[in-house]
């Protein structure tokens, strides 16, 4: 599907493809929500035999947004011990890096025939950076501060304990899921997410997920077990159960908000699924294809990327979903056990096997720079390499 | 000759030396941990007008995403840290006063004094970037990189030397361990069923 780039005057329809991305995912992200929490209730009592909310609006399907102006008119309570200037910035910095890492995920691409009658296909993303997948990691790994903050501001012991086992959670998965990440970097040889998505162009096995095309790359095991790593480590770090343990209602109340009411807690409640839909897109992004068909199939292909790439999304919160209605809570040695015993030593190997393989049978770089590795133009090296050794 | 970049520079590093001075004057010590973030925050800014982006990237995983949680981490472990009463000592400030003059004067000199390398041409794309900081580490920096991760290794190897050798000691810990105090009711019941 090629689009013809209409253009009037300097503005033409590729130069605003970046802030059309950019409505997108934000409009989608804050507006998604309330139907993602009414999909979770829903499957979640279907799954438990219930019927689950089905009064307001047809299937229910309007319950959360009546919730949420529930949440909006309620009363802002501020207990008398809290630590105040804390207390209000906590929900703020639990929602904004979520809504910040969006910004360089790309969800679709489109195809835009030019004045020269040139095809060119541009990827719909707020931010085409280089580095996008270190942009996200690095926002992603902020999101901690809100729930570490509202845990010390509330000024009560459970919200504090939920503070602390979230802070601890929060690190000891960072390490696995940055090792995935990178393990997938080093699959396909880019840092920039648009690189990494048509990397995997092609068939469901080109996806770094599976990766078992000779000609390309064939990864199969290890790619499998660093997605699989990822999976895990995203479900840990969005604090969703099995992991759920900052907030886990049996012991704690309800952790680190037991103290925030009204429309500080449901900032709360959307960052959380925010930040779900961020990692589920980062998974999409780098495990599964992108926006590109299962298949290379005239028909599949024809679906827009946009909509191959929601279904993929929609496909992680169902997982999000199952995995709450399936499985307990975790222990919390078991929590550490298995974040530190097993994942941490995994994917290290899978790193290094990738490595491995990528340097002896795929390697993408030219020659030329692989074998001289002490002679960079010294004028570009020396500048910025300073710095990092001062660090 | 003012250049543009002032105006960037500027706010950041103003923002920077305000947020570390808050540090230092904050008497809640957790306060002081959070105002770290801002400032580690401007300073990643900083990198990014010199574009250096993949050490604006670095700064905020490393630095605000791990250290500063390490931080604030051992802060709320430490005992009345919830105590608002509880004063920052500064004891040793008039010793401190003369050592900051100096050292920052000293700083000053040498900065004042070093010859500059003018910039020869427009920085390298991060990709570049990435890949010259790469190849500089396994190549031309590859000592000092493996010096660094040698010492980090031995003070990693230090600090669990140390933590093991605090256990030994019957002092009362200051950390609550759960499993401490179930193996702790378990004994008191063992106890009392052996009394029965």
């Amino acid at each position: 599907m090629v689009i013809q780039n209409y253009s009037l005057g300097p503005i033409d329809l590729a130069s605003i493809i970046p802030y059309v991305a950019m409505g997108t995912i934000l409009g989608f992200i804050l507006l998604i929500v309330p139907f993602v929490i009414w999909f979770e209730r829903v499957v979640i009592a279907l799954m438990q035999d219930r019927l689950g909310p089905n009064r307001v609006g047809p299937r229910g399907l309007l319950q959360t947004i009546a919730d949420g102006v529930k949440l909006f008119f309620k009363e802002d309570l501020e207990p008398a011990a809290v630590d105040r200037s804390l207390y209000y910035m906590a929900p703020v910095l639990a929602l904004i890096p979520a809504l910040a890492a969006g910004a360089a995920l790309p969800f679709a691409s489109i195809s835009l025939r030019m004045a020269d009658g040139s095809v060119k296909s541009l990827p719909l993303v707020a931010g085409n950076v280089n580095i996008g997948i270190l942009f996200i990691l690095a926002l992603s790994s902020l999101q901690v501060y809100g729930i570490v903050l509202a845990g010390w501001a509330s000024n009560n012991k459970y919200s504090l304990l939920g503070g602390l086992r979230s802070s601890a959670q929060m690190i000891s998965y960072e390490l696995p899921m940055s090792l995935a990440i990178l393990t997938g970097i080093l699959m396909s040889g880019s840092l920039n997410l648009v690189d990494v998505v048509n990397s995997q162009a092609g068939s469901i096995l080109d996806w770094n997920f599976f990766k078992l095309n000779p000609a390309t790359g064939f990864f199969f095991p290890l790619g499998l077990i660093a997605g699989m790593i990822y999976l895990v480590a995203m479900v840990a770090e969005t604090n969703r159960a099995p992991f759920d343990l900052p907030e886990a209602e049996s012991e704690l109340i309800a952790g680190f908000h037991t103290e925030y009411s009204s429309m500080k807690f449901a900032m709360f409640f959307m960052g959380e699924y925010a930040s779900m839909l961020v990692v589920s897109g980062i998974a999409t992004a780098l495990w599964f294809g992108g926006w590109h068909a299962p298949f290379d199939f005239v028909l599949w292909n024809w679906i827009p990327g946009g909509i191959w790439f929601l279904a993929k999304l929609t496909f992680f919160i169902g997982v999000y979903v199952w995995l709450r209605a399936t499985l307990p809570r975790l222990r919390y040695d078991a929590l550490m056990n298995i974040g530190w015993k097993r994942l941490l030593p995994l994917s290290i190997v899978v790193l290094f096997a990738v490595a491995t393989v990528d340097a002896f049978f795929f390697t993408k770089d030219t020659p030329a720079a692989i074998s001289a590795p002490a002679t960079p133009p010294s004028g570009t090296l020396t500048p910025m390499a300073a710095p990092g050794g001062g660090q | 000759m003012i250049s543009p970049s002032i105006f960037v520079f500027a706010p950041l590093a103003s923002a920077a030396l305000f947020t570390a001075l808050m540090v230092v004057r904050s008497r809640n010590v957790i306060h002081a941990g959070y105002w770290l973030l801002p400032c580690l925050l401007a300073v990643a800014g900083l990198f990014g007008s010199l574009e250096a982006h993949f050490f604006v990237v670095v700064q905020i995983l490393i630095y605000a995403g791990a250290i500063l949680i390490l931080i604030l981490f051992a802060l709320m472990l430490t005992r009345d840290v919830m105590d608002p009463k509880q004063r920052q000592t500064t004891k040793f400030a008039p010793l401190a006063v003369p050592l900051c003059i100096f050292v920052g004067l000293g700083g000053a000199l040498m900065m004042a004094r070093a010859p500059w390398p003018a910039i020869q041409a427009a920085a390298p794309g991060p990709a570049e970037q990435t890949k010259a900081l790469g190849l500089g580490l396994i190549g031309d920096y590859a000592l000092p990189f493996e010096v660094a991760s040698l010492i980090l290794l031995a003070a990693l190897i230090g600090a669990i030397c140390l933590a093991k050798a605090e256990k030994e000691p019957a002092a009362p810990e200051p950390v609550i361990d759960l499993r401490g105090e179930i193996e702790l009711e378990e004994s008191v019941s063992a106890g009392a069923a052996d009394g029965h």
